[in-house]
């Protein structure tokens, strides 16, 4: 495909592209040339006769006798029941300040989205004030809490791949994502939180699914969980936020009701997202990429969950747009 | 040869028990990123702190997980983000004394390259200095090989953006 922004030849080809490709390639030639030669860390002729001390060994070594000497404290004040690391190598403790821990983490931002049967709910999470980056190796572990109750909702990978280290930072924050689907699960729970543990035992909390339930002829399908992401503060999300109000108004007394339950969703074509309607939640907010979005509402409370459709509203990136959404009573 | 497994020295290269001969060939490529993300002058800094922490760590490598080098490339990602967060004014010494900035003609291009988005800037790191390809780099960086040369391809739309594309 042809970039549009430059000019291509009859073939198809993109000169400035291929332009800038080339004078990238060499340039980065260049600065290779000109880089110094790294330090004398390993000199292969140097390993027959006596080896000079190799600059990460000395560290090692005495990183080595550090954990020795907490091993063996460890052991003393524990009564001996410490698992032994590898004979001459490290134990445990003395790699927990890289691996995020308790405390290390936050979920900065959190989206919840419906793609075809999956709903799909993600958390971005960044270190904490304290912490500049920290590394995760394997999978999330999550748990669904039902009022503070882990509620029994067991848990898929995606793959057998968590993808390799991540390094959590400010500037590269990771985001996992959770896949539910479909009707979310027959466990009948009211999932208000989810709780998010990766390294070490960083925990964080997001709000959850909200309430599942099953149709017919569903089946109790495990929550997925991807590998972390890495995403990049410098390129946040391009994305506006919508509050939305919903009530009934009107009738013959004219009062105002605020709706209390029921489903909203937000529909531009390619995307669909929803939310549940809350008995106190007061105006329910969706992130959304910019554009324009048709939003419906459904609820019990008003001619048996009839669709409303309130019609079209504009999501600007970085503003968050108030909607008001009454649903007529006559 | 069939039927002998793998040789001692290919084994130690896939698995850090012999962590001198495992880390051994990919020195120079951690020295590069190194020199990209804090300069020249603290790449052997970086390079050091993060082999220490890999050989801290190594018992954690899991072969099946992928090649050796994006996890250890991860670390030095990790170690140069620590010591730039430790001295803001990195930039600014890599361009008085950088091998390239402060002779270089392309000192637009390395400003452009400076400005661009983390992601941007990491795929043009790791590929047209640190000379990894794509495939190595779309394991460092946690993604389909498609979508780092997306990535390049968006890194070099916007540094002609900056820099124009009158640029010979």
């Amino acid at each position: 495909m042809s970039d549009p922004l430059g000019p291509t030849d009859p073939s198809g080809r993109d000169l400035l592209d291929e332009r800038m490709d080339a004078r990238l390639k060499e340039h980065g030639a260049r600065w290779r040339d000109a880089l110094p030669e790294p330090a004398p860390v390993v000199e292969p002729a140097t390993r027959a006769g006596a080896r000079p001390a190799r600059p990460w060994l000395v560290p090692a070594a005495a990183a080595a006798a550090v954990a020795l000497v907490l091993g063996v404290s460890a052991t003393l004040t524990r009564g001996g029941d410490d698992e032994a690391g590898p004979a001459g190598g490290p134990s445990s403790s003395p790699t927990s300040d890289d691996t995020c821990g308790p405390g290390d983490l936050v979920a900065s931002s959190r989206y919840l989205r419906e793609s075809g049967d999956d709903t799909r709910l993600s958390a971005v999470l960044t270190p904490t004030d304290g912490t500049s980056s920290c590394l995760v190796t394997d999978f999330p572990r999550v748990e669904l809490l039902d009022h503070g109750v882990v509620a029994p909702v067991s848990t898929t990978h995606a793959g057998l791949d968590p993808g390799g280290t991540t390094v959590i930072s400010r500037s590269d924050p990771a985001i996992v994502e959770l896949v539910w689907r479909p009707a979310h699960s027959c466990a009948g729970i009211d999932n208000d939180t989810v709780r998010i543990t990766v390294g070490d035992g960083a925990t964080v909390e997001i709000q959850g699914f909200g309430e599942t339930g099953c149709g017919s002829g569903d089946h109790a399908v495990p929550l997925r969980v991807n590998p972390l992401e890495q995403v990049s503060d410098q390129q946040p999300p391009e994305t506006g936020g919508l509050r939305i109000t919903v009530t009934m108004d009107g009738g013959p007394d004219g009062r105002s009701t605020p709706v209390t339950s029921g489903t909203l969703t937000v529909d531009n074509g390619s995307m669909s997202s929803g939310m549940s309607i809350g008995p106190d939640a007061g105006p329910a907010r969706l992130e959304l990429p910019p554009g324009d979005y048709d939003v419906t509402v459904s609820t019990p409370q008003w001619n048996d969950g009839a669709v409303f459709d309130y019609g079209t509203v504009h999501v600007t990136s970085g503003d968050d747009r108030d909607v008001h959404v009454s649903l007529p009573v006559r | 040869m069939p039927g002998d497994g793998p040789s001692e020295a290919t084994r130690s290269r896939r698995h850090p028990d012999d962590f001198d001969a495992w880390v051994r060939p990919h020195l120079a490529v951690l020295h590069r990123y190194a020199a990209r993300l804090v300069g020249p002058a603290d790449a052997d800094d970086v390079v050091q702190e993060a082999l220490v922490r890999a050989w801290r760590r190594r018992s954690t490598y899991d072969e099946r997980r992928g090649a050796p080098l994006p996890w250890l490339v991860a670390i030095v990602r990790d170690r140069g983000t620590r010591l730039r967060s430790r001295r803001r004014d990195h930039l600014e010494l890599v361009a008085a004394d950088g091998p390239v900035t402060a002779r270089d003609p392309d000192l637009d291009l390395e400003r452009a390259i400076r400005a661009l988005p983390t992601r941007q800037r990491e795929a043009v790191d790791l590929y047209y200095f640190v000379d990894l390809d794509v495939a190595a780099i779309a394991e460092v960086m946690g993604c389909a090989p498609g979508t780092v040369r997306a990535t390049l391809h968006q890194a070099r739309a916007a540094l002609r953006t900056q820099i124009g594309d009158d640029h010979e």
